[in-house]
Formats: structure tokens, sequence, C-alpha cells
């Protein structure tokens, strides 16, 4: 067991937390698989539109392998294959039929007892052939999981530090005895340790998270990013170059893995946490991957809302009629900018969040706030030091790093440790940036150089 | 206010790409951000941000330095006064208005003519209008005596923003601090008008033309302490020497003769205060100088050989002459100058604090060292940074080969 407390970090304190309560919502009339939500492959599509597809079943699969296919979550009519540009597919979007329940592929299935008995070569085949390999992604460079290498370690958070998070407490009721065969399949797919982070401070964490059985239980105790797999990783287990692999994997997404190897079927069901103060009914919604945002998130009218899938920090920009990301647990809906607030720079700032203590809001610790999407400044040449360190708790320097980006110098990249770091873990050294400095879109063009050149 | 935004908007196209009026984009994006902070909305990344920006960053620092603006228009009044004798038919008035006239036309200078340079590189370069020329040329007077010609003023600050600043690249990437390189650019090229007793005093020349009997100019405790160590004579302690015309009470508050905002211990610990409350200065830095100063100051005292040398200043008098305290607290702190990490600001400001000891107790040409000794480090802060990273690397490097 380590036992991390980090003392670096900063709380985005927002309001518009969901209720804790978990509702069933309406089964979405149209779902997207996002080929874009899945890093490092290309996606073929092998169905067409008007095709019917059950839940598992295949509608393409990577480029570089023919038999790494990407599933389908509902059962339905593939309803349209959207292009951006150069062609590249942005999603699959499949009309669910209209029945209580959908049709589900029929997959091979184990006793939970004979878990321990698979090889991981036989496991990742079978992921592969289910269409699921995806629920695993690896660092360095955050990525899918590569098929052809296995994971030295592979790590769970259950603790989701992020603002407005959805708890994975709450999400994990009534599916504890899958997530902890979704754990064993882990170690089996591993000659190293599975490692579960829990939140340290929180009396109230859920036993099988807690008490999770064959895995080393870490517990974490910080500000966001401590919830962040990068900094477990970097803590517990560090990340030495490009060929040492870790993979990880959310929690509904062992929910998923464990459902899939002890029923045979694809569980598609999700739950999303629905947050932000322009989202109305803000609740913990079941429903299903890649389900259309307007299914379940109502947007306050009286406002322009931005609709985000994921957190606020890193999360993707949404229409009503987009969808929810393979991985997000979260829509946050918050308010676009809209009015020039006049000489704001020089105003007493009651209701302006920030990491100085240069506004009055900072007399009021524990305030939340209602943040919109104002960028809340000119772009500015980078000129303040040391603040950055201080919410990032890895033992990383990111200004020194994401210089190296700028200047695309791979030696000094690989020294200053991007192997250990990815867009999320500076999320909040961009928020805090006086200058507006945009680390997260900088770090990843210096990973996907590295990718290509290195 | 929803008029003045619509200007903006309607005017907006005649300055983005392709309007007749690109090339001035800095000048409309800083009035638009002068006026709205920004309109901009956040596009990829992070879709919320933190309320502060450099605007609001660095007009922290200013109002942190208007006391010391303020206490130095009064303070070049009050010594003039004193001085030429008039101070006991002076009212407050007049004193303040004395001092007024002399301070203010070169904070102005510093200003329009700082303020005209950086905009002609905005433009030229293409590149935003930097705040922190707002620090800058509202720190570079402060720096000055209240003598000093405008014109001097004026080519010290394009000297400062030009050669201190554009030439490395403009914001963020100078290497030395433009205010600084300013005030040392006049400090070496007018050394008269600089150092020695009278430019301090306001109208200083014409009295001593005049040779009236109730002229009293007075040394700066720092000159008095460099010529007391001079005459092989003296004897008497050199703390006495220093505070024979202004008393350690005195040089704390300020009512002694120095550059404009610079006077006054009291006001720079207000102003550091802020600046470390709000997290606008760095308290590391700040601390560090400080300790640095008075490790060596300590060290200087006990191998002092004669109470009447340089070396025998006490600790205590260090901080409360000169520009240490101005120093220490609004330049040794600006972010760009100094060293970058959080360990390398520990060990950039203790060696300023070591190196103005040692400018002032054993170097016998120059009386104040705080200018120096901050620019001597502003070298050396890229090398610190340098060492504490490549630390982090072997770090790295080593817990990968033992993994």
């Amino acid at each position: 067991m380590a036992d991390l407390n980090l003392k670096k970090g900063f709380e985005v304190k927002l309001e518009g937390e969901a209720t804790r309560e978990i509702v069933n919502a309406p089964k979405p009339s149209i779902v997207a698989v996002k080929p874009t939500d899945i890093k490092g492959i290309v996606f073929r599509p092998t169905v067409a539109p008007g095709d019917e597809v059950k839940v598992g079943s295949s509608i393409g699969h990577a480029k570089s392998d023919e038999e790494w296919f990407f599933s389908s979550p509902v059962s339905g009519k593939v309803k349209d294959i959207v292009r951006g540009a150069k062609r590249k597919i942005l999603a699959v979007e499949i009309e669910t039929d209209q029945n209580d329940s959908f049709e589900y592929e029929e997959f091979e299935k184990w006793q939970a007892d004979q878990i321990p008995s698979l090889n991981a070569q036989d496991i990742v085949a079978h992921l592969k052939k289910v269409g699921l390999l995806h629920l695993f992604r690896q660092r360095p460079f955050d990525l899918v999981a590569n098929p052809e290498q296995l994971p030295r370690d592979i790590f769970i958070s259950t603790l989701d530090t992020a603002p407005l998070s959805a708890d994975p407490n709450l999400i994990i009721q009534g599916n504890e005895s899958f997530f902890q065969i979704g754990l064993d399949i882990c170690n089996q797919l591993t000659s190293g340790k599975v490692h579960v982070q829990v939140d340290g401070k929180r009396k109230d964490v859920s036993e099988v998270f807690a008490h999770a059985r064959n895995v080393q239980i870490n517990r974490v105790i910080g500000s966001h990013p401590a919830g962040n797999i990068g900094v477990h990783i970097h803590h517990i287990a560090p990340i030495s170059g490009r060929e040492d692999v870790v993979w990880y994997i959310n929690v509904q997404g062992l929910v998923t893995l464990g459902k899939l190897f002890v029923t045979g079927q694809f569980d598609s069901e999700m739950i999303v946490a629905v947050a932000g103060t322009a989202a109305k009914d803000r609740r913990y919604y079941r429903t299903v991957r890649g389900a259309q945002i307007q299914s379940f998130v109502q947007t306050d009218d009286t406002v322009t809302p931005r609709i985000i899938s994921g957190n606020v920090l890193t999360g993707e920009k949404v229409e009503a009629e987009g969808y929810v990301g393979f991985y997000d647990n979260l829509v946050t809906v918050i308010h676009e900018k809209v009015d020039p607030e006049f000489i704001g720079w020089m105003l007493p700032g009651a209701n302006d969040q920030s990491y100085f203590k240069a506004f009055l809001s900072s007399a009021f610790p524990g305030k939340k706030f209602d943040q919109h999407t104002g960028l809340n400044g000119g772009r500015r040449a980078l000129v303040v030091s040391g603040i950055y360190e201080d919410v990032l708790p890895m033992d990383v320097y990111p200004i020194f790093l994401i210089k190296a980006v700028m200047s695309r110098d791979i030696d000094e990249m690989e020294q200053l440790g991007i192997y250990e770091v990815v867009e999320e873990d500076l999320a909040v050294c961009e928020y805090i940036c006086p200058s507006k400095t945009e680390f997260q879109t900088i770090l990843r063009q210096g990973i996907d150089y590295l990718i290509k050149e290195g | 206010m929803k008029f003045i935004a619509d200007i903006f908007d309607k005017k907006r196209p005649d300055f983005e790409k392709g309007g007749k009026l690109e090339r001035f984009y800095p000048l409309f994006e800083a009035q638009e951000t002068f006026l709205f902070v920004t309109r901009d909305k956040t596009s990829s990344g992070s879709h919320i941000r933190d309320y502060m920006d450099t605007k609001r960053l660095m007009s922290f620092v200013i109002i942190a330095l208007v006391p010391c603006l303020l206490f130095g228009i009064y303070n070049a009044g009050y010594q003039h006064h004193q001085a030429a004798g008039t101070y006991d038919s002076a009212s407050i008035v007049d004193i303040i208005v004395t001092g007024a006239t002399w301070v203010l036309p070169i904070v102005f200078v510093s200003y329009a003519v700082g303020g005209t340079c950086e905009m002609i590189f905005a433009v030229v370069r293409k590149h935003e209008i930097n705040e922190g020329f707002l620090v800058t040329g509202m720190l570079y007077p402060l720096t000055l005596p209240p003598t000093l010609d405008l014109w001097k003023v004026a080519v010290g600050v394009c000297f400062g923003v030009v050669i201190g600043k554009e030439v490395f690249g403009g914001t963020g990437m100078n290497i030395f601090n433009p205010a600084l390189t300013a005030r040392a650019f006049i400090f070496f090229a007018y050394a008269g008008d600089m150092s020695g007793d009278k430019p301090w005093i306001i109208d200083a020349p014409n009295f001593l033309a005049d040779k009236t009997e109730n002229l009293v100019v007075t040394a700066t405790p720092l000159g008095a302490a460099l010529a007391h160590s001079a005459n092989p004579l003296a004897e008497t302690p050199i703390a006495e020497a220093m505070s024979a015309n202004y008393s350690a009470m005195d040089m704390f508050l300020g009512l002694i003769p120095g550059s404009i905002g610079e006077s006054s211990t009291l006001l720079c610990i207000l102003g550091a205060g802020l600046l470390i409350a709000t997290g606008v200065g760095s308290w590391r830095i700040m601390l560090s100088t400080f300790l640095g100063c008075a490790v060596t100051a300590a060290i200087m005292n006990l191998v002092a050989d004669s109470p009447s040398s340089t070396l025998a200043i006490p600790v205590h008098y260090h901080f409360i002459i000169g520009s240490f305290a101005f120093g220490l607290v609004y330049m040794t702190t600006d972010p760009v100058s100094a060293a970058q990490t959080n360990l390398g600001k520990w060990i950039y400001g203790f060696f300023i604090g070591v190196v103005v000891v040692i400018i002032r107790c054993v170097n016998p040409a120059y009386p104040e060292g705080m200018m120096l000794a901050i620019l001597l480090m502003n070298a050396f802060a890229s090398l610190i940074d340098y060492y504490v990273v490549q630390n982090n690397v072997g770090r790295r490097m080593s817990r990968v080969a033992t993994a």
C-alpha cells in the first residue's frame, strides 16, 4: 500500500453539483460511436447506413488490425457515418430500436471463479473480438491500449477530483461484484500489479473500493489533479519511457468488463452525471454509452449554454445533438460568456474565482462560483513563474516541459517527463495561467510530435 | 457600456487580418482588453479560466508602489525645504507642491516615452502590448533622483525597454530587469547625476552656489559611511557616522535623501505585504534575499578589523539604508528576470543578499549595491534554473535506472 498525501494542486470550486440520486434516462433515439474518442487507431467502418446491428455487433475495425473490432452499444439501425475533414470518420450514428429492451450479441462467458485461469493473450483476443479492448487506455501518451504489448501494471482511480465530478462511490452502487470481477480480469492481464487508488480522506468510500481483493490499494489525499491516473502512476510506479506501458481503466469500464465476462453480453449501460449551473435537473442518469446529449440533458433556456462532455477543465465541447464521450461519466453545462465586463480587471471581484488572492472572493474560502466561458484576459507572453509547479503534484517542471515542446526538442521533452503527463494533468496549470497559455493543446502537439518523430 | 462594446465590435474587422488597419491590431487589442478584460471565450482546453490576467497582476504591483511614489513626492519636497532652510516656514502643501513639480514630470516622461517605445515594437513585431511595462514605467522613475534631467529620464527608459527587453524578444524573454537596466544605463552614463550628495536634493546646486550660511546639504547614510571609512583617522564606530544626520528611525521611515521611491523601508514592507498576500510577488525571493543580506552582514561584522570600517555596518542598517528594501520588494521579484523554479528562487534571492553586502562593504567604488547585485543575479538566474532542472532530470533518470 502506498499512501499519497499530495500537497500541491488547486481545487476549482463550481456551483451546480449533481444531486446524489440516480434516475433512469429515457432511451436515447440515437447513439454514436465516436472514433475520435479512441486515440491511437484509425477506424475503418464495416457497416453502412441502413444496416441492422445488435448490442455488441461489430461496426468497424482498426486499420492496423482487422481482428480488432469496435462494437455497437445499442441495437437498431445504422443511421449515418459522419465524416469530417479529409474524410476522417467522426461518428457512426445508430438509431436505436424502439422496443423496451435491446437485442444482444451473445459472447463466450465464464464463471467468476474461472477468471483466474484465463491467460492474458486470450483475454486480449476476446476483447478485440467483442470490440471492447478500448475500455483500456495506456500511458505514456494516453492512447487506446495496444494489444501487441501487455501492460507492466494496471491502474484504477476511484476518486475523481475534477470540478463537479461524478462520484464513483455512488455510481458503483449495485455493480460492486462486477467491479471485483473486472479487477480479477486485470490481474490476469498484467504480470505486474493492479493498483486501485481510493480517496484517503472520505469516510464513506465504497466497500468494494476500500477492500478490493488481490490488488494493491493506495490511499490518495489532495486537491485536483490528485485523482488523475497520471499523478498516481508518477508516485507509485513511474513510467520510464516509451516502451514502459501501463494500462488504466475507469470504474464503469471495469463494471462493463466484469459483466461482459460473466454474462457474455456487452452491457452498455452508463451512469452519467449532469452538472453545472446552466443544466436543469442536475442528477445522475442511467443511460447508454454514446447517448445523444439531448436525450437526458436539459439546459437552462435563459442563457446560452456550453455543453461539455466531461469536466470543465478537460472535457470536449458538444452540441445538444452531440453525444457523450465513450469515457465520460459527466456532462457539464455552463453558460457562455456574452456580456463584456467593463473594466473587469479593476473590479474587486467578489464572484471571480482565482488561484491568486487578488480578488475579494478570496475573503470567502469555500465559496463556490458560477463561472462562464470567458478567457478572462488577453493572451500574453508567459511571465509568472513558480505557480505552475504549485498546482501540479508531480516532480515535473511544467513550464520547462512546455518550452521544450514549443522548441520541439525531443531529448529535453523526454528528460523533463513528457512520458508522465498528458493534457489532463496540466489542465490546472492552464486554468490558473494569467497569460492564458494553452498548456493542454501545446502538450498534445508535443506528444503527437514525439509519437511521429521519436 | 454596451454602446462602447458595440463600437469595438463595429471597428474590429478593420483591425483584424485583411482589414485596412490590421497593422495596428495590438493597439486595438490593448484598448479593448483595457475596457473589457477580453471579449474572447475559451475555445480549446479548459473551458473556464482563472479571473487573473496580466493586467490585474501588474496593477497590484502598481498599487503596492503608489505609497512609495506618494511618499517620494513628499520626501523630495521635504529634503529640499530642509536643505534650503525653509522647512519651518513651508506648509505641507508647499512641500508636496515642490516635490510634485519635480517628481511627476519624471514619472510622466517615463510612461510616455517608454510606452511609445513599447507600442512601436508591438506594432512592428506584431505582438500584443504586454502590461509589464505598466510596472517598468513606474519602477524606473522611483529609482531615480528627483533632480535628473527629463531628457536623461527619456534616454534611460528607451534604453531599458529596447535594449533591456525588446532585443531579447520582448516581454517574458528578457534576461535583465528592464527598469534596472534603464537605471544602470543612467548610472554609468551620467554618474555625476546619480551619485554623490547633490542629486538627491532639489535645487541643491543653486544653494551651493549661493554659499549662504544656513545651507545644509547632508550626505546619504551610505555616502557618509563611505566617507567615514575612507578617512584613516576615523575611529568612531561607522554606525555613528551614518546616523550623524539621520536616526535609524528616519532611515526606516524614509525621511532621508535618496532616490524618489526607495527611501522608506516602512512603505516597502507594506508593499511586500500586499504582494505576498495576493500571491503576486514571490515570498521565497523576498525572504531569501533578506536572509542572504543578514547572514553576510553578520559575517562582515565578525571579520571587521576596525569599528570604523564599512564591514562594521550594523546588520539592521543594511535593511534600512539605500535601496535594499525597495529592490528586495519590487525588483528581485520581477518574475521574468528572476529564477523561474521555486528552489532556484531561494538560491537567486540569497545571493542577491550576499552580493549587495559585499558591494556595500568591500567595494570602495560604489556605496550602493542593490542595483548591481540584482543585475548580476539576473545574469545567473538562468544558470541557477539550469542546475535545478538538471537535478530534476537526474532524479527522473536515476529513478528509471533503479526501477
